[in-house]
């Protein structure tokens, strides 16, 4: 049988994991309103898919790319396979519509091998090129879809190579984007876990020996946990009138999540740098141990941290359903059966 | 090392990896729509397809595995997105001709009108992000991954269905509203807004059919799209039993589908508000809480609940 105390640091605990992790949302939201990351990784994608940053940058001025992007200029964060073939085909042509004389004279045979060369050659470096010849090879679908007389198609067989082209080439920058994020995920909770010296080990120690501190963060994470679940299981909209079911409200538009007064009082008795460092050993052995304690305990809290707020609120909310000796909301029965008595008839 | 020091750090380091090693893997899904799709759809129960029957169950389920017919497909022009079709109470004779019709259309490939409920869940997410308008690929089996389907379907080229289709299904266990709409609400989603197009992106989902007690907020709403005559929309609290004080889910919108059973019902007995009645239903995406959200200058990455809303498929007895 698990004992009260335990359980109230482990509530102590996962209410200051929660709160930790919202101050990380708030940071990374306001990091990511100014930062475009996903756009900026989309954008050194097609860097290196195409080899050459120059035509890169005039495919983003393409309409069909332009359009994708955000109200603000922002360049888009996602650019669907068939919508990249279209929009780098006729940057291609257009580029060789305004580029050489001598590509311009050669209109008359324009999807002949030779025109169809030039044209690419006119639009980008030789390493596009040589990426490009090698996708698509001569194919006089794509040397017709590049003259002046016959706009691509975006059911053209070969057109299809060039969108499987770049849908392999993304699915390398979703990893990369998954790893970066994953990595900054983590470098927020270290950040904000060093910044706030929140050492697991250390706030264990202080709840499990400090009964009164103990009551009062359980008290606080009563609250907490009464709230609505952070961000993600807030409702889009909701329907004020149930007379206008099409009358939706939007909901938290513009998001604001912070922390109460109590709960900041409640970090500011937990963590910190100030008594920390002023209660350090001058002994090199227990500063050892010291050290040796914090890094730990920084470890587990960057580990919780970046979990996120609402796996923490749900945690707290299982702990503090347990104590209350009520049923975890997962424990009622086995809801995979329907109720006896109430099947269709 | 001093023991107590020890005990302490052991029992700190336990709990806190007990604690963070909980969290688990889910498959998800992503659909790129176009916004003006989702506008054009948010407040409609139909959508209706030049649809290509690409593979086709040869017999429709048995009841007790849900009573449908699937109908792997693509409707390029109104949809765009890998999909399927499911006739309900596939099996009972009224749809017969219906599903003759379906094989007959997966033989020759010819494009046929389907009408009936548009509906996104995602129950078979795909791998990779599937976007709207682009080429859709025939299918080779008949579920393939998707997350649009026209389920139930109303009428299969002039084979209207909605009126003997949409009745409970006999032999199979639906949800009980408990589980069901337990889940639904606990369900997110993430949305990325972009200036032409919405993603979404949510964990795979499940509980199709879910039986419960509706009890209406208010009078149901026709539809006020020109083409959704006789169709109604009502918001309703959901419960487990008849009597309940506890509902499972509140203000829920409902969709009732013009052409068939349910919505007859909601013509033929005018429910006001507190009336209940038990029904059969199926969720879908509410679109009208995307719409609404990018409306009003939602933008960026959102993280949310799932809205959703229940499309009426059956009155119980």
């Amino acid at each position: 049988m698990i004992g009260m105390p335990i359980l109230d640091v482990a509530i102590g605990l996962s209410f200051i994991y929660l709160l930790l992790a919202l101050i990380c949302s708030t940071v990374n939201e306001t990091i990511a309103g100014f930062t475009q990351r996903r756009a900026d990784m989309l954008k050194d994608g097609l860097g290196r898919l195409l080899q050459d940053t120059g035509l890169r940058d005039r495919l983003y001025q393409h309409p069909l790319i332009r359009g994708l992007g955000a109200k603000d200029g922002k360049g888009p964060s996602y650019i669907p396979a068939q919508t990249f073939a279209l929009a780098l085909m006729d940057t291609i042509r257009s580029t060789g519509e305004a580029g050489s004389q001598e590509t311009r004279r050669a209109a008359a045979d324009a999807d002949s091998p030779d025109t169809f060369r030039k044209r690419v050659a006119s639009a980008g470096n030789q390493d596009f090129q040589r990426a490009f010849h090698a996708v698509v090879g001569e194919s006089a679908e794509i040397r017709k879809a590049l003259s002046p007389e016959g706009p691509a198609s975006d059911t053209a067989p070969d057109l299809k190579k060039i969108a499987a082209w770049f849908d392999s080439h993304m699915d390398r920058v979703s990893g990369w984007y998954k790893r970066k994020t994953q990595a900054w995920v983590l470098g927020l909770a270290l950040a904000v876990t060093l910044v706030t010296n929140a050492d697991t080990v250390r706030i264990s120690r202080t709840l499990w020996e400090n009964p009164t501190l103990r009551s009062a963060v359980v008290e606080s994470a009563r609250a907490r946990a009464q709230m609505e679940r952070p961000e993600e299981m807030v409702p889009l909209v909701v329907y004020p009138n149930p007379e206008k079911p099409t009358a939706g409200e939007p909901v938290r538009v513009h998001k604001d999540q912070t922390l109460t007064d109590q709960e900041r009082a409640v970090l500011g008795q937990l963590m910190g740098w100030s008594i920390d460092l002023g209660s350090r050993p001058r002994e090199p052995g227990a500063f050892a141990w010291w050290l040796l304690t914090h890094l730990v305990g920084w470890f587990l809290t960057m580990i919780a941290v970046s979990q996120g707020a609402p796996f923490w609120f749900d945690t707290l909310n299982r702990f503090i359903n347990v104590r209350n000796a009520g049923r975890a909301p997962d424990e009622r029965r086995d809801k995979t059966q329907p109720v006896a008595g109430t099947q269709p008839s | 090392m001093n023991p107590k020091r020890q005990r302490l750090l052991c029992r700190a380091s336990a709990l806190a990896l007990l604690m963070v090693g909980s969290g688990v893997t889910v498959q998800a899904g992503t659909v790129v729509f176009k916004r003006a799709w989702v506008k054009k759809y948010r407040n409609r129960a139909t959508v209706v397809a030049t649809f290509i029957v690409d593979k086709a169950h040869p017999t429709p389920n048995r009841p007790v595995k849900d009573g449908d017919m699937h109908i792997a497909g693509r409707a390029e022009e109104e949809v765009g997105l890998p999909m399927v079709a499911e006739i309900m109470n596939a099996g009972l004779a009224p749809q017969t001709a219906a599903v003759k019709q379906v094989h007959a259309r997966e033989k020759d490939k010819q494009p046929v009108t389907v009408v009936g409920a548009w509906r996104v869940w995602f129950e078979h997410p795909a791998h990779d992000p599937q976007v709207q308008f682009e080429t859709v690929d025939p299918a080779t089996n008949t579920n393939p991954d998707h997350c649009f389907e026209i389920h139930p379907v109303a009428t299969f080229r002039s084979d209207a269905v909605g009126g003997t289709s949409f009745i409970p299904v006999e032999g199979y266990d639906a949800y009980d509203a408990q589980t069901a709409f337990g889940s639904y609400e606990k369900l997110t989603f993430t949305m990325r807004i972009q200036n032409d197009a919405v993603a979404l992106t949510s964990p795979k989902t499940g509980h199709n059919y879910t039986h419960f007690f509706l009890s209406f907020l208010a009078k149901p709403q026709a539809l006020a799209d020109p083409d959704e005559a006789g169709g109604y929309i009502a918001l309703a609290d959901v419960y487990q039993a008849a009597g309940s004080d506890q509902p499972e889910a509140e203000k829920v919108r409902m969709i009732f589908v013009p052409g068939t059973k349910p919505a007859q019902w909601v013509k033929d007995n005018d429910p006001a508000e507190g009336d209940v009645v038990h029904v059969l239903g199926i969720p879908r995406v509410n679109l009208d809480g995307v719409a609404t959200f990018m409306d009003a200058g939602g933008s960026g990455t959102v993280r949310r609940k799932l809205p959703y809303e229940i499309i009426v498929v059956g009155i119980m007895h």
